[in-house]
């Protein structure tokens, strides 16, 4: 996996501020990314950074603060790449997670529904209408 | 060496395909006496590489783990040509099949399923009825570990599950009260995931990971299922062979087949009969590459309907959200409820058929930024965080599984050029959706809406029509009485080759609208059946 080098890095957090803006308390995405070890994202999703890399070729002769509204404008696909890059490396982030209350998915022991046949009577008393089938 | 790399010999039965169907016939004739070898191209599943039980859940489908054998190009896959095809396959090849990626829900295909023909006046009948399967659903069902509550009047013969249902969750208790409101049926979910332990499974924990594989051990994949037992019972299973072709004898009977192992040797194991489930592409891909000089057109094609009349399913989805936290990240992914209230026919609707719905959770945050299921207008800039908890954890979505017709123009060819990593040729796909289909999910998606309306929901969101839908892989090699117009008997047996039998969900002469793998499994089974029936009258090379 080839790293991420500086420009690339630089040229994404200004792009995060732009997607992921701060808000309340929520912390703008620029900051939590330009901190953030790529690594575990780019280990899931090895396919990805080639794809950042190309859109963000395309907007590189602009200035920085032009190349979101050029992405959305032009290069959709190239924007969805480099959403999905920062928005993971957003919410894998300890503090974000706890700030929009989610939590990895712990184990929840199964509790059964005790009013499944009560709550199912109605079904079971429309029936269903098979236009091949009359139970002997 | 490897494993793979030493020579099996010979063997009475050849399975290709360690999935849900091919592992279903193993278990079967393991256990009647019958020495089986499964030749499987891909590999045991690595449980390490699981995220299911960590943040990385949401990355993980991204590449290692992903339904699209394309993107994952892991061990085991081909490449697939579907430039021309409207909907991309999802499979997984390893042992397990793509029971490691299923959501795990548990249909029985309906009555009405197998007279298609006969009642609409579209597709075919088939050669066997609801009936007929029955004791072999209740077989795998117990096999499998499947969860759910008896007494869907859609269902008849339907007694029991052998362990209780999942729970149906607040999502599942706010629409199947609407539905009740409504009139419409519903009901809750039947699930191939243990809610206790069982056999093999243990109880499930709820990180609504399914489709990212079970890490837990709960879902029922046939890799702990039935494999095990398999193995210890005496069967053989040879994970990374890749089977390139069968060989037939001067009287065209199956003689055995040829693969290429880890090493990318070729080899030849011979057998006294062949059992194909490689499911709907791999299957008639094996078949068409058996072509000799003999049968030009692919081998048990005098018919030449091998590779034809290929269905998927096509799927649509829509999002209900909701002012009350209903803990949608978690919990069981798996169905919290299903209906099938528009399932069969009604003329006045202007299409034939109908689809089944399954209610589902929406998953975490990263899933709330992407086009599917939410559409392509922009989350990203002023409004992102607003939109996000508008949406985690609020949200659920309906899936509705339309049934496909058969159609001969959709088909699985040979790619001329493109092939695997051993040369043999790469499937192409040519697939569109009809104009029934269209209207069918129009109808539907609109009905969706309503009924989550009806629960509650302040907004409802049709996702868009996306490609990567095509879980369900069916009809290439139709199973029909008339060997001029299928390519199999009702029991699975090729009409050219009489020691050569397909077990997946090729053979269906339809679709249903319901998740295929339990009739995948209960057909499988009764192939396996006639052949411990047959074995000692089998015309074999």
């Amino acid at each position: 996996m080839a790293p991420v080098t500086d420009a690339t890095r630089e040229a994404l957090v200004v792009l995060a501020d732009r997607l992921i803006p701060a808000e309340g308390e929520m912390p703008a995405a620029g900051g939590v990314f330009a901190a953030a070890d790529l690594g575990p994202v780019l280990e899931e999703l090895p396919d990805l950074l080639p794809a950042v890399e190309t859109a963000l070729a395309r907007v590189d002769r602009l200035p920085a603060e032009d190349r979101f509204a050029a992405m959305a404008e032009s290069d959709p696909d190239g924007l969805a790449a480099v959403g999905e890059l920062v928005a993971a490396v957003y919410f894998l982030d300890p503090e974000v997670s706890r700030l929009i209350g989610y939590r990895r998915r712990e184990a929840v022991p199964i509790v059964f529904d005790t009013d499944l046949v009560e709550l199912t009577r109605p079904v079971v008393a429309g029936g269903y209408r098979s236009p091949v089938y009359e139970e002997s | 060496m490897s494993e793979t790399s030493k020579d099996p010999g010979r063997a009475e039965v050849v399975v290709v395909g360690a999935g849900p169907s091919g592992a279903v016939v193993a278990k079967k004739l393991v256990e009647s006496g019958i020495d089986v070898l499964c030749l499987e191209q891909g590999d045991w599943p690595d449980y390490t590489t699981s995220r299911a039980a960590d943040e990385r859940l949401e990355l993980s489908a991204g590449k290692r783990w992903s339904s699209l054998p394309n993107v994952r190009a892991g061990v085991g896959d081909y490449p697939l040509n579907e430039s021309e095809s409207a909907v991309s396959p999802l499979m997984w090849n390893g042992v397990g099949g793509s029971s490691l990626l299923y959501a795990a829900h548990w249909m029985r295909s309906l009555p009405s399923d197998f007279r298609v023909r006969s009642v609409d006046g579209v597709g075919d009948d088939w050669p066997i009825d609801y009936d007929d399967l029955v004791p072999y659903y209740e077989e795998v069902e117990r096999d499998f570990g499947v969860a759910g509550l008896p007494g869907d009047p859609a269902y008849p013969r339907l007694d029991s599950f052998p362990m209780e249902p999942t729970p149906i969750g607040v999502a599942g208790r706010r629409v199947g009260s609407a539905h009740n409101e409504l009139g419409w049926h519903w009901w809750p979910s039947s699930n191939a995931i243990a809610t206790r332990p069982y056999r093999r499974l243990h109880a499930c924990v709820q990180r609504a990971a399914c489709m990212s594989t079970c890490a837990d051990g709960a879902k029922a994949s046939v890799d702990i299922t039935h494999w095990p037992d398999i193995l210890a019972a005496g069967g053989r299973l040879l994970p990374r062979a890749t089977v390139s072709r069968i060989e037939t004898d001067a009287r065209g009977r199956a003689s055995g087949v040829v693969y290429f192992d880890a090493d990318g040797v070729e080899r030849r194991v011979q057998a006294e009969v062949v059992v194909l489930a490689a499911n709907g592409i791999g299957t008639p891909r094996i078949l068409l590459a058996s072509a000799t000089d003999e049968h030009p057109d692919g081998l048990a094609n005098s018919s030449g309907l091998v590779g034809r009349r290929l269905m998927m399913h096509p799927f649509g989805a829509v999002v209900g959200v909701f002012d009350e936290d209903i803990g949608s990240y978690q919990g069981v992914w798996g169905q919290l409820i299903y209906s099938l209230q528009f399932y069969e026919t009604d003329e006045s609707r202007g299409f034939v058929r109908g689809a089944k719905w399954n209610l589902m959770p929406t998953g975490g945050p990263l899933t709330m930024t992407r086009p599917f299921p939410w559409g392509y207008d922009t989350i990203w800039g002023e409004g992102f965080h607003r939109q996000v908890a508008n949406r985690l954890g609020h949200s659920a979505v309906w899936g509705v599984i339309a049934e496909d017709l058969p159609e001969e123009h959709n088909r699985v060819v040979l790619d001329p050029e493109l092939t695997d990593a051993y040369g043999n040729a790469a499937p192409r796909l040519i697939y569109k959706t009809s104009d029934n289909t269209d209207k069918l999910l129009a109808f539907h998606l609109a009905r969706a809406c309503e009924s989550l309306e009806a629960a509650g929901a302040k907004e409802t969101i049709v996702a868009p029509q996306i490609r990567e839908t095509g879980w369900h892989l069916l009809g290439t090699t139709k199973m029909g009485d008339d060997p001029a117009t299928s390519v199999v008997d009702p029991g699975g047996r090729a009409h050219d080759v009489p020691n050569l039998f397909v077990a997946d969900g090729s053979t269906w002469p339809t679709s249903s609208g319901t998740n295929p793998t339990a009739t995948i499994a209960a057909m499988a089974l009764r192939c396996a059946d006639g052949i411990v029936r047959t074995r000692n009258q089998m015309e074999v090379a």
